[in-house]
């Protein structure tokens, strides 16, 4: 991918068209996943989802302005894979050597037998998930872009403030306080309604 | 309590003054309902951010899948086995009118165990497990024996994985493993209709014909989930 084609490709990024993502995979896949195999031996289809991840943090880079300019494509893709293989490592690393024999024989049952308080810990935190993207998702369409602009994709106040034209950057902010307002109401109203069910 | 939620909103945006910044950072140090409204408010960015994350990777993979991008990548060891089918497929196309053989009538029945999804979901929080199901249900059954075999050897109660075990023999053709696996199996088990059925099938993929029809036999003349494959196979293999 050239210079030109990565600009047309942050211009349709932040206009919230995604059908690049498939062209950066497609240009990537190759080196990405047959270098993570080769240097770290993961199976194929973990490597697949690790550079689908990385394709995610690269769109968050290019939204949030952290990322404007490319030299290689595959290199910085295969850069974040490298950091989320070490990431993941480092983190089953911990596990293994935390656990004594068994500790995980112990986890293997609990794991494998229906244990009644992961579940209720599961539910609870799928209600809670449900509710706060309900809460999102029922506020008025320029609320939610506002929020989203801000708090997932990263974006600047100067930039949210021309792509949906708001007066200035101060402007964003105020409206963006009255619709985080809004939305902690939305989960607070839900979670009251659900505590008195 | 609003002047709190609207620090925080500004901390989470990082739209926050420096002096707000290091308040902020203060009082999550000192003030213990402050840290706790925080997290819950962090916790709540993050859960629209793995939303909208799997929502563009869910997007990205069914427009790959469309596609047909071959998301795969052959690694070395799966050449040899890949070139071997091809000859055996290239061989079958060439043997013209020849009727199937009882090997290959039973192998038109074998079919992938399914995984229970609910506790599939359930242990799919390791990560181990979850790889050994992802490489069994996308076919790759050479590749998930390995890892189902070291499964089963830390859960060798666990019914499920040893079935698991027992059907990727079959697929990988290795039939005399999986009726070795199948013939124990305790009769009360659960699972048993599908081990005889297996089983059954198992023993006509590795031409032991003589032990496969009574069973099969058994299993038409039963109040199989299988009876009328069964039947269908018996009368096939005549």
């Amino acid at each position: 991918m050239g210079e030109n084609e990565f600009q047309v490709l942050i211009t349709q990024l932040k206009k919230g068209n995604e059908a690049g993502l498939a062209q950066v995979y497609r240009e990537t896949s190759q080196y990405c996943i047959r270098t993570l195999i080769k240097k770290t031996s993961i199976p194929t289809e973990d490597a697949e989802d690790l550079l689908m991840d990385a394709i995610l943090i690269f769109r968050e880079n290019v939204l949030s302005g952290k990322l404007s300019t490319l030299t290689s494509l595959k290199s910085y893709l295969f850069g974040i894979c490298w950091n989320l293989w070490r990431e993941r490592n480092r983190a089953q690393e911990k596990w293994a050597t935390a656990h004594s024999e068994i500790e995980r024989q112990l986890f293997w049952i609990q794991t494998m037998e229906h244990s009644t308080v992961k579940e209720e810990a599961e539910s609870t935190q799928e209600a809670r998930v449900r509710m706060v993207t309900k809460a999102l998702a029922d506020m008025s369409e320029r609320c939610r872009k506002l929020l989203t602009y801000v708090y997932v994709e990263g974006r600047s106040q100067q930039e949210i403030a021309e792509l949906m034209e708001f007066a200035s950057a101060n402007v964003v902010k105020v409206t963006r306080h009255r619709c985080y307002k809004q939305w902690m109401s939305n989960i607070e109203q839900t979670q009251a309604r659900n505590d008195g069910q | 309590m609003d002047n709190d939620l609207l620090l925080i909103s500004d901390y989470l945006a990082g739209d926050i003054s420096p002096e707000d910044q290091s308040l902020v950072e203060r009082r999550l140090l000192e003030d213990p309902v402050f840290e706790d409204q925080f997290q819950q408010r962090k916790a709540e960015i993050e859960i629209i951010r793995a939303a909208d994350r799997a929502r563009v990777k869910e997007g990205l993979r069914q427009q790959l899948t469309q596609e047909k991008t071959p998301i795969r990548f052959m690694s070395s060891w799966w050449i040899p086995i890949a070139i071997a089918a091809s000859i055996a497929i290239f061989l079958l196309i060439l043997l013209p009118n020849s009727s199937p053989g009882p090997q290959q009538l039973a192998m038109s029945y074998l079919e992938p165990m399914p995984i229970a999804t609910s506790r599939g979901a359930e242990v799919g929080s390791d990560e181990r497990l979850k790889r050994a199901f992802s490489l069994y249900q996308q076919g790759n059954y050479a590749a998930a024996l390995p890892e189902l075999e070291e499964l089963l050897a830390q859960i060798p109660e666990n019914e499920q994985i040893a079935l698991l075990v027992a059907n990727a023999y079959s697929q990988t053709g290795r039939f005399d493993k999986s009726i070795s696996l199948y013939q124990p199996w305790d009769h009360s088990s659960p699972y048993w209709d599908v081990v005889e059925w297996n089983l059954a099938l198992a023993l006509v993929l590795e031409d032991r014909l003589k032990e496969a029809i009574p069973l099969l036999t058994q299993i038409s003349e039963g109040n199989h989930f299988k009876a009328k494959q069964a039947a269908k196979l018996l009368s096939e293999l005549e």
